[in-house]
């Protein structure tokens, strides 16, 4: 049998190594040519450091044959249970992100080395737990020179934050269409006028894109700056950096999201605590390693799933819910549960160079199960999806699902269907159930007690087809 | 002639002291001067406030 070994997506950039996937594992190449920085950091103490903080993930040397001649070492880093994109993270996510990426850059100074870019996709969550997972993003530091990545920082974490904070949290969905973080002229023109009132801002952001601009044209040699800046000054870059990310606070904005559960919904305490009786029982039924939950809100039916030990990704569409859950989660501890802005009306594409870069919320599944609770109605009426469609896109997502179905007698969905004419004769029980049939087998019904909900248990047929995996959208090496 | 060679060699001497080989980023040019700008004015930042805590620290009653 052949191994064939995929290199992923977004690590082509770099020179120092790259990722690739054999077997269904994931490997980082070292490159020969990176080989004395990646033995400073292995044997300064920089990487035992990092480790025991819990700011680094954990890897292995694989005893793997170098596949080509520019590796020097193969390395197995533990797995991330889902791979998730700054675009989909709440503020304090990206915030914490931030933070976390200036106190890595400050430790690898005080062992001779710095990272040597700032990307915030070199970031990732293993729950609520932000983690580097860039090994090869450590250089040797010269004992002076600027930091390379102080430009990326401000693109990929100021600019978003400052924006998020100061307009509104759904512009971080501006770092979807800038794959390199939101340019600061942008940044600049879109930050109110009082943005400029904070000393970090107006230094980092404002006179940041003034100077960038001025100097676009202009030739410069870099090793005029090599000597300028001493170790001394980066610290105190670093601090004021620091500073003005911890300075930020996201908007106290209300949705209608945020209290969905407080006097907003169609249950009393008894069917609602019924409810979660229900899906607690599917839980155990369909007993999975990997749960999606779409349309989570604060992840109150999420948390059923996590306390069964799966990994579950809590997904919504409402920044605040989000924000909500991660710092509930947060201050938990959770390693489990991982909230994420998701419109499931047009879920996260793949972006960047040749579509390859970051994966589209499909091809990171399948989940092996998939809970839609009181979701169906904002799917089929607010967004005119056909129910047959929607079947079919959760058969896509994973193996069982787990959903509710919300008829017209709900309060919910007559509020939806007020302001406009009825045009979903086939919305009801028996439409749903035949709709859904055509991708899946159902295998349990149990209608909550006073309410006109009915939730469903559902496992996916097998007659249609396999799953959307990943692996055919990548590049052999 | 001499002067040339003189001025090459150092050129690559300058180059080599600064680690690009695997700088895949362009760090900008204006990123980089700023980062001039800045840096001893954060850096006196850093100072002071050390020198503060330790100002503040003194005049604090010591806990019994």
């Amino acid at each position: 049998m052949v191994v064939k070994n995929i290199r992923l997506g977004g690590s082509f950039r770099e020179r120092g190594g790259s990722v690739f996937s054999r077997d269904d594992k994931i490997y980082r190449q070292v490159n020969l040519g990176y080989k004395q920085h990646y033995d400073l950091l292995m044997s300064s103490g920089l990487y035992n450091s990092l480790i025991n903080k819990q700011w680094l993930i954990v890897h292995h040397e694989a005893g793997l044959k170098s596949p080509n001649k520019e590796s020097y070492k193969i390395i197995k880093p533990d797995r991330i249970p889902f791979i998730s994109y700054p675009y989909e993270w709440a503020f304090s996510q990206l915030k914490d992100a931030a933070i976390l990426t200036l106190s890595i850059l400050r430790e690898a100074l005080a062992f001779g080395m710095i990272l040597k870019d700032a990307s915030a996709y070199n970031i990732q969550f293993i729950g609520a737990k932000p983690i580097f997972i860039d090994t090869t993003s450590f250089e040797i530091y010269p004992g002076k020179g600027p930091w390379v990545g102080y430009r990326q920082f401000c693109q990929h974490f100021l600019a978003p934050l400052a924006l998020m904070a100061y307009r509104d949290e759904r512009t971080s969905k501006l770092l979807q269409t800038n794959i390199d973080g939101i340019p600061l002229d942008l940044a600049a023109r879109l930050l109110p006028r009082q943005a400029k009132l904070k000393t970090g801002l107006l230094v980092h952001l404002f006179l940041h894109a003034r100077l960038q601009q001025n100097y676009a044209d202009k030739k410069v040699a870099r090793e005029r700056f090599a000597h300028s800046v001493g170790k001394d000054q980066l610290f105190g870059i670093i601090a004021s950096l620091e500073k003005t990310v911890k300075k930020l606070a996201p908007p106290q904005q209300k949705t209608e999201w945020q209290d969905y559960y407080r006097g907003n919904c169609n249950y009393d305490d008894s069917s609602f605590s019924h409810k979660k009786e229900i899906i607690s029982k599917f839980l155990q039924q369909a007993a999975p390693t990997i749960v999606w939950d779409l349309g989570a809100n604060t992840g109150v039916f999420s948390d059923l799933a996590s306390k069964l030990g799966a990994v579950t990704m809590a997904f919504d569409i409402d920044q605040r819910s989000v924000e909500i859950n991660y710092r509930r989660l947060s201050q938990a501890g959770s390693s489990l549960q991982l909230p994420l802005v998701m419109d499931l009306t047009a879920p996260s594409p793949a972006i960047g160079w040749n579509n390859q870069e970051r994966y589209s919320l499909k091809e990171r599944g399948p989940a092996d199960t998939v809970m839609a609770l009181a979701l169906i109605h904002h799917l089929a009426i607010s967004n005119n999806v056909p129910l047959r469609n929607i079947a079919e896109f959760f058969s896509t997502l994973g193996r069982t699902l787990i959903i509710e179905f919300v008829p017209k007698e709900d309060t919910q969905v007559q509020k939806l269907l007020s302001s406009r004419e009825d045009i979903f004769p086939e919305y009801n029980r028996t439409g749903f159930e035949e709709a859904f049939q055509d991708y899946f087998k159902i295998e349990d019904i149990i209608p909550v007690n006073d309410s006109y909900r009915v939730l469903y248990l559902m496992r996916k047929k097998k007659s249609h087809g396999k799953l959307l995996f990943f692996e055919d959208h990548k590049n052999a090496v | 002639m001499k002067k040339i060679i003189a001025m090459c060699s150092l050129g690559i001497i300058t180059l080599a002291a600064v680690p690009s080989a695997l700088a895949y980023l362009d760090p900008g040019s204006g990123s980089m001067i700023l980062q001039v700008l800045i840096g001893g004015l954060a850096a006196m930042g850093i100072v002071l406030k050390t020198q503060w805590v330790k100002l503040k620290s003194f005049f604090k009653k010591p806990k019994e």
